[in-house]
């Protein structure tokens, strides 16, 4: 029983002094190299860019594979007449999607505008996000995607701490769906275009960035600071 | 090593003490999981957006949360006392954006806080018991914001085992000064 009482205590301490030291490793270990710093921002503004873009012709990709089986209910969008029709107007209601009351209508030419007005979740975090988009559809490519013609007319996402960023593009940027793979960014493997991005704290203007895109997204050319 | 030498000369310290022994008052040396506010860091650099890119990140490390515990007995069931911690968090500063360079930090953190222990009704050589801590937070060094702070430590469930005089500890802890828990040595007298 004594050893019960006395040796005890020192294994606890032994074993908490062996374990107990915390440590953050992060990806600072490689800092010093420019082109690192570089792909953290392209990686943000390309994520940024994917979370807004991308997954707006998601939707609207959706909602014409819904119209064209004459699919006259759906628990993913509010339908009001043919998505095809000038006029119509239809809107995202699957929480799923991520951006749950987009509106979608149809323009008079091959054309339709999304706007969104509301929280965009990424894991645990919503950033309150508005965006309206001219999308303009281009030759319709084998398989489920087509290829689009984007026109950002408004864009921006608030994040915490004051931050905020707005996208816009001094030319359409083009969302086609290369030969082969339809997999990568949601089936859109080549891209061209070039895509800004202003950077705001607490409403000033801290940094303005640019992302070309020659044709492979991931490989998009990005400038900070101009 | 150093940490482990200081507690085995805190150990012999108190084994003197035990000599000594009368009943109502206690000492307890414990070594305490993370500090909270590590934790919070270690949550932090997890995130992805534009603070986290244009504010510096924090790379750092930590040292366990030591504590050091006065109790008095009022009663056979209820104990009053003082425990004073002690953690260090220490790393760099740097940017993910922009080539600028990082700055090296070290944060102390000081905490005494008054409490309330109560003992719970268990087999004699396991003794169960919950206790509430409340005070301030003392930081020196490179640090952000105000110098003090008020701090918090819950203690939901703990276990002394062992003899009277001597005992080990085991304790769930939850708060502003250790998230998980502690393990420590104590002494009566």
């Amino acid at each position: 029983m004594k050893l019960f009482r006395y040796i005890l205590p020192l294994v606890a301490i032994a074993a908490i002094s062996a374990c107990n030291k915390g440590e953050i490793h992060d990806d600072s270990t490689v800092g010093g190299r420019s082109d690192y710093y570089n792909r953290n921002g392209r990686s943000y503004m390309m994520g940024c860019a994917d979370n807004l873009i991308t997954d707006a012709l998601d939707q609207l990709e959706m909602a014409l594979e819904v119209n064209a089986r004459g699919g006259s209910v759906s628990s993913h969008f509010n339908m009001n007449g043919d998505i095809t029709s000038n006029g119509t107007v239809w809107t995202v209601t699957e929480y799923g999607s991520r951006l749950e009351g987009m509106k979608i209508k149809k323009n008079s030419d091959l054309s339709w505008t999304l706007t969104f007005d509301g929280d965009y979740s990424i894991d645990s975090e919503t950033y309150p996000t508005h965006f309206s988009f001219h999308v303009m559809q281009e030759a319709h490519n084998a398989g489920y995607h087509y290829n689009w013609k984007v026109n950002i007319i408004s864009g921006e996402r608030v994040e915490r701490e004051g931050y905020s960023c707005q996208v816009s593009t001094p030319v359409p940027l083009q969302y086609q769906v290369g030969v082969g793979s339809q997999e990568s960014i949601k089936g859109w493997n080549m891209m061209y275009g070039t895509l800004m991005m202003s950077v705001f704290k607490s409403g000033t203007l801290v940094d303005l960035c640019e992302l070309v895109f020659n044709g492979v997204p991931y490989n998009a050319k990005y400038t900070r600071g101009l | 090593m150093k940490n482990k030498l200081c507690l085995l000369l805190l150990f012999l310290a108190l084994g003197a003490v035990q000599a000594r022994a009368q009943g109502r008052h206690q000492i307890e040396v414990y070594m305490g999981g993370l500090g909270a506010e590590f934790d919070d860091l270690n949550l932090e650099s997890n995130r992805s957006d534009l603070f986290s890119l244009y504010e510096p990140q924090t790379n750092a490390q930590s040292q366990p949360v030591y504590t050091l515990n006065y109790a008095y007995s009022l009663l056979k069931w209820l104990r009053v006392g003082m425990q004073m911690d002690y953690t260090l968090i220490s790393g760099n500063s740097w940017y993910r954006l922009g080539n600028k360079p990082s700055t090296k930090f070290n944060k102390n953190m000081f905490y005494a806080l008054p409490q309330v222990q109560v003992m719970v009704p268990g087999l004699p050589h396991l003794r169960p018991y919950a206790r509430v801590a409340a005070g301030i937070q003392v930081n020196t060094g490179d640090f952000k914001g105000s110098p003090v702070k008020f701090a918090f430590d819950l203690v939901p469930l703990g276990i002394e085992w062992g003899g009277q005089r001597v005992y080990g500890t085991a304790e769930i802890s939850y708060g502003s000064v250790v998230r998980g828990g502690r393990l420590g040595i104590g002494f009566r007298f």
